[in-house]
């Protein structure tokens, strides 16, 4: 059985309309999947469905089975992980702080067991923000707090982890690391990954799967050195963006200006 | 870590053994050996504390609570109308003669909230902003209907309005505290042991609930508590400015934004400060009294401004 299966799904949001229509899709555990298209294009609407926070959908999201509509919000945060564009970790948390409350699903509201508190540094050694801990987060750069939020998600050791574009503001060398360890996760703990992004080279690169959405719908959904090359894409991205494959079969885009 | 958690029980504790003698009389310890001043300390002193130290704690949780739920610095618990509701509601009774000021304030905060949720239920959704807007409204029409009030009635009835508009701490019945205790304390308690829920509802809305936060439910429940916590203390001491804002400031300029400890930290604090700035209304033109909310608002005002010019962070 799918993790996560999509049928007809169809959203509309008020003042925007119709976001996304007739999406099907399924997904299982251990695959990493990119969601690309332009703005607009249905890439949040549809993590933000899957991560149960929009219930006014029409058609069928299911995840284990079961319709997201009938899980308890706590029960669904034990399982799914969302890491949202809008967070804005502004006060005086510090790094530690903010890190916790991804097991405040667990119970671990107060800080927890001394288990949580390892989950937490575990999550936070991937994230490579160790050194964040105890700084607050209105005194970090960006990508510095991009990373912090990244920990959080990570500590929910969710089955399904979905990201809304998790590299912003994050520096190429952590954008690579941070995609390396999603890929790792999903490889070697089963963990379902969905992550909307913009940079088209790293889901090539690490994702096992590329949805492609444009105005809502579906477009194509194989592996990468499928989609990029196709004609739907071009007809996507325009003809600034090109894709070259290497012998291996690898496909890396570069920009025709 | 360790002295982030003693200081603020400290605080009040030496509120609590100080300030009781400090009045229009000051009254030594030794002195309560008279029996006519022992009754003056345990029937007028003791009440007034306790009322001090409730109404004190009470605002600035409330304030503490409204501050993390609408992601607005400046919430209080002015913000959601319910203080002026319940305001103009004691005002009616002033006006009207009748001795239920009590009442009037409860029902008039009762109404601001009844009014608060019909938008919202309206709306289907609760936006901090859309709380914030509606607050205002709420306020300023309630003011607008104190001001005429005012200029309608006689110059006695007129200035018995302003007088309780300033908010004062008085003695009041031990039955009327026990009440107002039963009411508040429940209510504090479990506001501060939600505290981690505060922290995530003050990242946003969608990274609470992708938390597993309910946030919907949670933002209902936030307000009608905070809103009964400030319409019993109205009730008690007219509405007293400042509390709410100044100390859940002050200790987040000390102890950082998590209310997993600035909210325990403000329940002290906010209990110390109130019967301390009472002890200061009592004292400095004896044997005459100032409403003490003169003096939060002469202490809260420059003291606001001090700590956000010292603050080098964002609020």
């Amino acid at each position: 059985m799918s993790l996560y299966t999509l049928d007809s799904l169809q959203c509309t949001r008020t003042g925007v309309g119709t976001v996304l229509s007739n999406v099907g899709l399924r997904m299982d555990a251990g695959e990493f999947v990119a969601l690309c298209g332009l703005n607009g294009s249905g890439k949040s609407t549809l993590l933000e469905t899957m991560s149960g926070l929009l219930a006014g959908y029409t058609g069928s999201c299911s995840f284990e089975g079961r319709e997201l509509r009938q899980w308890g919000p706590r029960e669904l945060a034990k399982k799914i992980s969302f890491l949202p564009q809008s967070a804005e970790p502004g006060a005086r948390f510090t790094g530690l702080e903010i890190v916790q409350m991804g097991r405040y699903p667990f119970g671990a509201g107060w800080g927890g067991s001394e288990a949580d508190t390892q989950v937490c540094k575990r999550a936070m050694q991937l994230a490579d923000c160790t050194d964040l801990a105890s700084r607050y987060a209105n005194q970090l750069s960006g990508g510095e707090r991009q990373r912090i939020l990244f920990a959080a998600v990570l500590a929910q050791e969710p089955k399904a982890l979905l990201l809304d574009e998790p590299g912003t503001f994050v520096d190429l060398p952590h954008q690579i690391r941070m995609f390396r360890t999603l890929r790792e996760l999903c490889l070697q703990q089963g963990m379902l990954c969905v992550a909307a992004t913009h940079d088209l080279n790293l889901a090539a690169a690490f994702c096992s799967r590329i949805v492609l959405l444009d105005q809502g719908r579906v477009v194509s959904d194989a592996a990468p050195n499928k989609v990029l090359p196709a004609d739907e894409f071009r007809a996507v991205f325009g003809d600034h963006v090109r894709v070259r494959q290497n012998e291996a079969g690898a496909v890396r885009i570069h920009y025709e200006i | 870590m360790k002295s982030e958690w003693i200081w603020p029980p400290l605080l009040m504790l030496a509120a609590i053994l100080v300030t009781p003698w400090f009045g229009s009389e000051i009254v030594p310890p030794s002195a309560l050996a008279d029996p006519a001043e022992y009754v003056i300390f345990a029937e007028f002193r003791i009440p007034r504390l306790i009322l001090g130290l409730l109404a004190g704690a009470s605002l600035s949780v409330a304030g503490c609570l409204f501050q993390a739920i609408l992601r607005n610095p400046l919430a209080s618990p002015y913000t959601l109308g319910v203080s002026s509701g319940a305001a103009l509601g004691a005002v009616i009774m002033i006006f009207l003669d009748v001795a239920w000021i009590w009442t009037g304030s409860a029902l008039g905060a009762a109404g601001a909230l009844a009014l608060m949720a019909s938008i919202f239920v309206r709306q289907r959704r609760i936006s901090a902003t859309g709380l914030v807007l509606a607050g205002v409204s709420i306020t300023s029409v309630c003011s607008s209907f104190i001001i005429l009030l005012q200029s309608i009635s006689g110059f006695a009835k007129s200035f018995s309005v302003t007088t309780w508009l300033v908010g004062a701490v008085e003695s009041v019945s031990v039955s009327a505290i026990a009440i107002y205790a039963a009411v508040t304390l429940p209510l504090m308690i479990w506001i501060i042991w939600k505290a981690p829920d505060w922290d995530l509802l003050s990242m946003g809305e969608s990274w609470a609930a992708s938390r597993g936060v309910p946030v919907r439910t949670l933002m209902v429940q936030a307000c009608i508590a905070g809103s009964i916590l400030t319409a019993a203390t109205v009730s008690m001491t007219g509405p007293i400015g400042f509390v709410g804002l100044l100390v859940p400031h002050m200790v987040r300029h000390y102890a950082g934004a998590s209310n997993r400890r600035v909210l325990p930290a403000v329940f002290f604090c906010g209990a110390a400060f109130l019967v301390c700035c009472d002890a200061i209304a009592r004292t400095v033109l004896r044997p005459a009294e100032i409403p003490v909310g003169v003096i939060t608002a002469l202490i809260g005002g420059p003291g606001l401004i001090w700590i956000l010019r010292g603050s080098r962070s964002e609020v």
